[in-house]
């Protein structure tokens, strides 16, 4: 088979034999079973219309990172302009946070600059801070390395604002998007969670009830994540690191269940119908 | 097309308000005179099952049922589980042994729907009243969604309707 | 399963074992409160299968429950009573509104009994069963 769109824009040629290295555009090798070989992609047979769908949804996308012109999935509700450019790839302020807290020793901490300061209660599970806004005090926390930060000597409690140390380390983990990625972000791997994450109370976002579920009932790789939700592959990852951070346990596991892509269209529109009434 | 969500726990634990709530039709009640003040002090108590209905148009509706929450009336159970799209238990951490009732419910009701269309509502609870049902939940290896709501709020009830929808979506998958 | 302890009005167990044994074909009968308690029964001797008095007092319950919001969203006014057929025999349960509290009395009746019949006898046990409960 082979299948050109109108204008030409790509070729995807599905073939049951290797096509030559010098093919231009995008192969699919139809396979009884799977196999390692080093091919541009493969399909399991019979391929069906939903898998064939898919495929051409990956070509497309490899055809658009080849123009290196990576659409952006919105999800502006959990990662922020600041956050691409202040994050750090190789450290995790949350996960220090969580480690001091699983320490339950408490602690003050105060700017090098001497304007913020934040402490936390481990036995509470409270952060306190002379910060109102807790996304302000997020972004000062993912701004700022561990050496901003002076232990302080005085245990005056100062701080004025309290703030759920679980919800908030949730949120501070979300936003190391780039971290997650760097840690969590093996194709191989498959995750399962032991706990549902208080979505509700620290971060009321669709696609995370989807994730949740997903990594919930079933060990699944982030690729999986990224089919189900439709959030970036990091996305995924800091969900991953997020529940990690607040205790939720990832296990990692064996191996993953195979999934149908499709399910009937009329269960799926009574449950959209239904979001739709709750506002989702 | 139809879906069902079934709300169970103990007595007194807010499932008749629940479905009140969220009903768009007047509540089916079996309400009767409840003699079991000293245990819970409410004047009567759900005997027969509470039947409440979310109107979606073209789409279909989401049929709400309530069970009795007395193991007296357990044969009822298994009878309105049937072919629920999830059940939501509802617990008050104010009664002395919410914990063993977790315990009891999802021992009953997973042999009717599988633990990820089961999701666990706290009422009255604290952060250590979450912990111990997460303790409890991972001692049995399932996941089993588990989250603070009160069936008095709307919007608790349509998040715990929000997380039987994505479990849904997902074993949509999965069948 | 019950495990609350309910006053029994006194000789409400010996009235229903008369009832059983004065009307042909009745097999068993029983009291329950309006929230699923047994308060008092005939005993069976009918039934091969073991007999839980407590759990077809809450069905009976349940039942009746079920059987009033029916009648109440069909428009059928008050309800006394409702009534199962089976191929072994049919049950008949009765709503019974004593002072402040409110029973079901539940009677099984053997298949060769006719509905006639098994209601008159209804009727009766119905009348010495709320003058013991008023006393």
């Amino acid at each position: 088979m082979n299948a050109e769109p109108e204008a030409s824009d790509f070729i995807l040629t599905t073939s049951k034999s290797l096509l030559p290295s010098s093919f231009q555009g995008v192969s699919v090798l139809l396979l009884e079973k799977l196999s390692d070989d080093d091919h541009d992609m493969v399909a399991e047979l019979p391929l069906r219309v939903f898998s064939l769908m898919d495929i051409l949804n990956k070509a497309g996308e490899r055809i658009t990172n080849d123009l290196s012109a990576i659409p952006e999935v919105s999800a502006e509700n959990i990662v922020t302009a600041s956050e691409k450019t202040t994050e750090k790839i190789s450290f995790s302020c949350a996960e220090w946070l969580s480690q001091r807290m699983l320490e339950k020793v408490a602690c003050s901490y105060i700017a090098k600059d001497k304007g913020a300061s934040f402490s936390f209660d481990p036995v509470k599970k409270v952060f306190r801070s002379n910060i109102e806004s807790r996304d302000e005090l997020i972004k000062l926390l993912l701004m700022h390395p561990v050496e901003h930060w002076d232990i302080r000597a005085d245990d005056e409690t100062l701080e004025a604002y309290e703030f759920s140390a679980t919800g908030l380390l949730w949120l501070l983990a979300l936003k190391e998007s780039r971290y997650a990625l760097h840690v969590w972000g093996s194709p191989n791997r498959v995750y399962r969670i032991k706990h549902w994450p208080q979505l509700a109370a620290w971060e009321n976002v669709p696609a995370l009830y989807k994730l949740s579920s997903l990594y919930g009932r079933k060990a699944a790789t982030i690729d999986t994540g990224v089919k189900i939700s439709g959030l970036e592959e990091r996305h995924v990852c800091a969900f991953l690191h997020a529940c990690n951070v607040v205790g939720l346990k990832v296990e990692v596991c064996d191996s993953e269940t195979a999934d149908r892509l499709q399910p009937s269209v009329q269960s799926l529109n009574i449950l959209q119908a239904l979001k739709k009434k709750l506002g989702v | 097309m139809l879906l069902k969500v079934v709300f169970a726990g103990p007595m007194g634990s807010g499932k008749s308000t629940a479905i009140g709530v969220l009903s768009d039709i007047e509540p089916v009640a079996t309400e009767a005179k409840n003699n079991e003040r000293f245990k819970v002090d409410k004047p009567t108590t759900t005997v027969g099952l509470d039947y409440g209905e979310i109107l979606l148009g073209d789409a279909g509706k989401v049929a709400l049922y309530g069970i009795p929450g007395q193991e007296r009336f357990d044969f009822m159970w298994p009878i309105v589980a049937k072919g629920a799209m999830g059940v939501i238990l509802l617990l008050d951490c104010s009664q002395d042994n919410y914990i063993e009732k977790l315990a009891s419910f999802a021992d009953t009701f997973s042999k009717w729907v599988d633990p990820g269309s089961f999701v666990v509502a706290l009422n009255r609870g604290t952060e250590n009243d979450l912990e111990a049902c997460n303790l409890l939940v991972e001692k049995r290896d399932v996941v089993m969604p588990v989250f603070m709501a009160d069936p008095r709020e709307k919007d608790d009830l349509n998040m715990l309707l929000h997380v039987l929808i994505s479990n849904a979506e997902i074993r949509l998958l999965q069948e | 399963m019950n495990v609350m302890n309910l006053s029994t009005p006194s000789g409400l167990a010996d009235v229903l074992g008369d009832k059983v044994k004065e009307y042909d074909g009745l097999q068993f009968l029983l009291v329950a409160t309006a929230d699923g308690f047994l308060v008092a029964d005939s005993g069976q001797k009918h039934l091969n299968k073991e007999w839980d008095a407590n759990r077809i007092a809450s069905m009976a319950v349940s039942f009746c429950a079920l059987s009033h919001s029916m009648a109440d969203e069909c428009d059928l006014g008050v309800v006394q009573g409702a009534s199962v057929q089976g191929d072994n025999g049919m049950m008949l349960a009765r709503l019974i509104l004593s002072g402040e509290a409110e029973y079901v009395l539940l009677a099984s009746f053997e298949n060769r009994i006719n509905n006639g019949l098994a209601n008159w006898a209804l009727q009766k046990i119905f009348e010495s069963v709320s003058d013991c409960l008023k006393k």
